[in-house]
């Protein structure tokens, strides 16, 4: 499994390379990756739905606990499923549908690093490396939304998504953290079953707000859920992947991991049906009056988040299962409705629903795939959505409490649900009027072989339902480890939840009708801005940006001297007042250890010093720097650092050439006048300068214990095989410290180059 | 040497921070070179020293055992010694850079390129 | 800087100048010196033949791209962090090849290629830094 992540990141990786030489063929040969990945995890059904788990582990740092531990189990191996199947499918068309866009490596690039990374989300065992995978799919999924950067719309949307879904993310990442210092493991399935020991630790309910909060965000419930709609400022087959099949799910992938540990525990099953159902309704009822055929899904979307929420909120047996079968009937018709709906923009110019209509002739293949798609969706038998429907309604009838509010808060989206099915099929398609300029044609093969696939699993799943049942049931007990054995089947005999899924359709067909025949009452109707929670975020958003500007505007005043003033300022008290508790040390000169060039190395390097500062001249002050440096030397070597003494002469040679090649260039030294505030400054320095003294002589007069030097002396040679002390804690007791160091030099390097090269002429020179 | 090393270090903390407050870019440079000597010999005394003992394990022994300079210190200065000086040349090249954008040598007329304008 | 015996001791002056710093790099774990030392030596001895004869000339005789050194240093110094990991020890963990001793080096093992990629790194920064200034 680790292999599989890694090579979607090395493809990520090899991209730009790849691109060169598949160009135009890019994404046809990247869909090699996940179909392999998809027969690789095909391989692995038969024993997952037998009830086996495949595990892998490998340390990352053991130290700290973090491991990539996988495990595939039957919910796992489900998403893994669709989002290495719906992967390859989305990859196929985007080889196709990205042509109109430019530089589309870099879209692959971030999609790639989004396939693998969502891959490594499901498969995690371990809550520190699912929390890597989690965030690596909020980055990449920002620069999949911001993917026409050039447009305001898009950075917007892609901000928006990243505040939202990183902030959630820390929110969950401190859940993580707490249930792994709860649970004393950051083993996931160890986790869940030490939930008396997390109980009795007294964290479970902060963890289970915390962990909600995340997949909230992630799976844009309300009132987070804005960012959602927003995100369709992605290109369509991003649309398609991440904001419905794969990446919102991710929340719902992660509430479901951790049922087993919070199922009937606290406000878990209170909060997530009552956010789920407002959710589920919000985004339903809004979904009606949309015009954009994007927008539409995305609210239907967002209320099939809600939907899934709810389900797990009301975690009997039967909401389980139907919240593991309404996954994938949602990821088969949704993942090819946002496809389809690509296609039509893309044939038409426009997804405006109010000018399409009458298609059906022109594109019969298209048309096709979006009636299987959107009967699914309403729930018409024989499709998988149907069956997906049944279950829901059979969730919430066997409901002990509260069963007539939820069900029917699940009979009004479903109606609201249906008609937007039929506004998305036989408006678009069948619809009298059609004000397109020009007229459309049917779209290449390799944009709609891939929904008219999923389209067509939708209708074999419906059918022959018991292919898929085992793993679903596999899945479903992952969720509820003592669930009862899930059974697919069409026909149930005539019971209420098919008369409930009936009479769903009946009024969701009178609802479209109304919408249908009143096109100019629905574009008349207008959220306002007061209620949405967007606004909020807008508002937010900018008292931020006001705030940071102003405090920006005080503390950023441009002039160098206020800066280091202050700095020295805050330093000089802050010391002065821990100072006050010591004694002034006494001066006593051994003179047993009094050597005469100690004194006179001090004393010219004082005057040196002194001299540098008063000098007039350029050359000069350069030359009395030098003698310090050279001091400075002298001093290393009198105290037994040979490596010091000669790193400071070398340096000292360099700033030498480094002075010869700049400061000539430079002006004269400019004499200003203002004597009064020089002698203030220089008062401020001789304070400044007295206090440093003062801190030495007072932190030298007591000794000092340090274990590091007794154990570098004794491991130097033993454990580092090296005589040089100093080198070998540079090279290999602190060799992380120093490969920091290196990066900084580096950075530095490349600043200066960039400085110098970048300033004028912006033609660039081999280094 | 122990005793003169205190007024040393805050000579030159004075000289350096004196010279920065200068309005002078020439000035400023040799001013944080003169800072950059400042604390490093400020890390190295407070961490105390020991005359003539170098962390050099002999060549007949696998252990340092008697009195030797601690190393760890040391460690750090030389990085610091290094890094510094990368830090200074950005810091020469960045003001020379801004000596010609701005066709001035006066600190004090250089405000605009690092306030907000609003 | 048109002196005829500068010019001649700078060209015999470079070879041996890069020879000492390797010298001081190998050395550097058992005696005074190490890839920080070694690299400075490296540098000053290519900026005085560049103060001499120019970065163009510079550049056509000895082949150097600074910024090239500094990519390579750091992918060494990488490196020898990622050696240990294929032994199952953690990143930069030390590994010593314990049977062979080498004069001057000592035992060979990842930390004197991370030390390698210390000499060219700061060698990279310098020389890059005195290029850029000379260009300018």
């Amino acid at each position: 499994m680790l292999t599989t992540i890694l090579i979607g990141f090395l493809l990520a990786v090899l991209l730009p390379w790849l691109y060169k030489f598949f160009k135009a063929n890019t994404g046809r040969f990247l869909a090699v990756f996940p179909a392999a990945a998809f027969v690789w995890f095909a391989t692995k059904h038969n024993q997952i739905a037998a009830g086996g788990i495949v595990k892998e582990a490998y340390n990352w740092m053991p130290g700290l606990g973090v491991s990539l531990d996988f495990k595939l189990d039957g919910l796992s191996l489900l998403f893994a499923f669709l989002i290495s199947g719906i992967g390859a499918i989305v990859l196929l068309y985007a080889g196709t549908y990205m042509k109109a866009y430019e530089k589309t490596d870099r879209f692959f690039v971030a999609l790639m690093i989004f396939m693998a990374s969502m891959l490594g989300l499901v498969l995690s065992d371990n809550i520190i490396s699912l929390f890597v995978f989690w965030e690596l799919t909020s980055f990449s999924s920002y620069f999949l939304i911001g993917f026409s950067h050039e447009k305001e719309e898009s950075r917007g949307a892609a901000l928006k998504a990243l505040l939202i879904t990183a902030g959630g993310g820390l929110a969950l990442l401190a859940g993580l953290i707490l249930l792994g210092i709860g649970g004393e493991t950051n083993t996931i399935s160890e986790l869940l079953m030490r939930g008396d020991q997390i109980a009795d630790s007294g964290f479970l309910h902060v963890a289970m707000m915390l962990i909600i909060v995340g997949c909230f965000t992630k799976s844009a419930q309300f009132p987070f859920h804005f960012w959602l709609p927003a995100a369709m400022a992605a290109p369509t087959p991003v649309s398609a992947y991440l904001h419905s099949a794969t990446m919102v799910k991710a929340g719902i992938y992660l509430l479901a991991r951790m049922s087993p540990l919070f199922n009937g525990t606290g406000n878990w099953n209170t909060t997530l049906l009552v956010v789920g159902g407002i959710t589920m309704l919000m985004g339903a009822s809004t979904a009606v009056i949309q015009s954009d055929l994007k927008k539409i899904l995305a609210y239907t979307t967002v209320s099939a988040l809600g939907l899934l929420t709810m389900l797990l909120g009301i975690g009997t047996e039967i909401a389980i299962q139907a919240a593991v079968v309404f996954i994938l009937a949602h990821a088969l018709y949704k993942g090819a409705l946002f496809l389809l709906a690509g296609i039509i923009d893309h044939q038409t110019g426009t997804r405006n629903i109010r000018k399409l209509g009458k298609l059906f002739k022109k594109m019969p293949y298209t048309g096709t795939a979006v009636i299987i798609a959107s009967l699914s969706m309403a729930g018409i038998p024989p499709l998988f959505g149907f069956i997906s429907k049944e279950l829901i309604y059979a969730s919430t009838i066997d409901m002990v409490i509260n069963s007539p509010l939820t069900t029917s808060a699940f009979f009004i989206a479903g109606v609201l649900i249906t008609a937007a099915a039929g506004i998305l099929s036989y408006k678009v398609f069948f619809g009298k009027r059609n004000k397109l300029e020009s007229q459309p044609t049917e779209a290449p093969f390799s944009l709609v072989a891939g929904p008219l696939l999923m389209a067509v699993i939708a209708v074999t799943l419906g059918i022959s339902s018991r292919f898929i049942s085992p793993l679903l049931n596999q899945a479903s007990l992952a969720v509820m480890p003592e669930n009862i054995e899930l059974q697919l089947s069409l026909w149930h005999g005539i019971n209420t939840e098919l008369i409930m899924s009936m009479a769903t359709i009946f009024i969701g067909y009178l609802t479209f009708l109304f919408i249908y025949l009143n096109p100019k009452f629905i574009a008349s109707i207008k959220v306002s801005d007061k209620i949405k929670t967007s606004s909020v975020y807008d508002r937010t958003i900018s008292t931020v940006v006001e705030i940071s500007k102003r405090v920006t505007i005080i503390i950023q005043n441009g002039n160098l001297r206020i800066y280091v003033f202050v700095l020295i300022a805050v330093f000089s008290l802050l010391s002065l007042w821990v100072l006050k508790d010591f004694s002034v040390p006494s001066i006593s000169i051994l003179w047993s250890d009094f050597r005469i060039y100690d004194i006179v190395i001090g004393l010219i390097m004082i005057a040196a010093c002194f001299y540098a500062v008063m000098a007039k001249s350029r050359l000069l002050a350069i030359a009395l720097l030098g003698v310090v440096g050279y001091g400075v030397a002298f001093i290393f070597i009198m105290f037994g650092a040979p490596d010091l003494a000669i790193t400071q002469i070398l340096i000292e040679t360099i700033t030498v050439v480094i002075f010869v090649l700049v400061l000539w260039k430079l002006p004269k030294f400019l004499i200003f006048t203002e004597s009064f505030i020089k002698f203030r400054y220089f008062m401020i320095s001789i304070v400044f300068g007295g206090l440093m003294t003062w801190i030495v002589m007072i932190v030298t007069q007591y000794p000092l214990e340090s274990h590091l030097k007794a154990y570098f002396a004794e491991n130097s040679y033993l454990l580092a095989k090296g005589k040089n002390v100093v080198n070998v804690i540079l090279v290999d007791f602190r060799s992380l410290d120093t490969l920091g160091e290196m990066v900084v030099l580096g950075i530095a390097a490349i600043g200066i180059y960039a400085l110098v090269k970048f300033n004028k002429t912006g033609k660039k020179e081999e280094l | 040497m122990e005793d003169i090393l205190p007024f040393l270090i805050g000579c030159l903390y004075a000289g350096g921070i004196y010279l920065i407050f200068h309005r002078s870019f020439v000035k400023l440079i040799i001013g944080l070179i003169i800072l950059g000597y400042a604390s490093n010999l400020f890390l190295f005394t407070i961490s105390r020293i020991t005359r003539d003992a170098p962390p050099l394990i002999p060549d007949d022994a696998t252990q340092l055992t008697e009195t030797f300079a601690d190393p760890l210190p040391q460690a750090l200065i030389l990085t610091a010694i290094v890094i510094g000086f990368g830090l200074q040349a950005f810091a020469i090249v960045l003001i020379k850079v801004g000596f010609k954008t701005l066709k001035t040598d006066d600190l004090d007329k250089t405000t605009s390129t690092d306030r907000l304008d609003n | 800087m048109n002196s005829t015996i500068l010019s001649m001791g700078i060209k015999l002056l470079v070879p041996l100048f890069v020879i000492f710093s390797l010298f001081l790099l190998f050395r550097g774990h058992n005696a005074p010196g190490g890839g920080f030392v070694g690299g400075l030596v490296f540098s000053i001895a290519f900026s005085l033949y560049t103060l001499n004869y120019g970065v163009k000339r510079t550049k056509e005789k000895y082949k150097i791209r600074p910024l090239k050194l500094i990519a390579w240093g750091l992918l060494m110094a990488v490196l020898s962090g990622l050696i240990p990991l294929f032994a199952g020890e953690s990143f930069l963990t030390g590994l010593w090849h314990d049977e062979i001793t080498i004069p001057v080096l000592g035992k060979p093992g990842t930390p004197i290629l991370f030390d390698i990629g210390v000499y060219l790194l700061v060698a990279g920064t310098i020389l890059s830094l005195i290029f850029t200034l000379w260009e300018e």
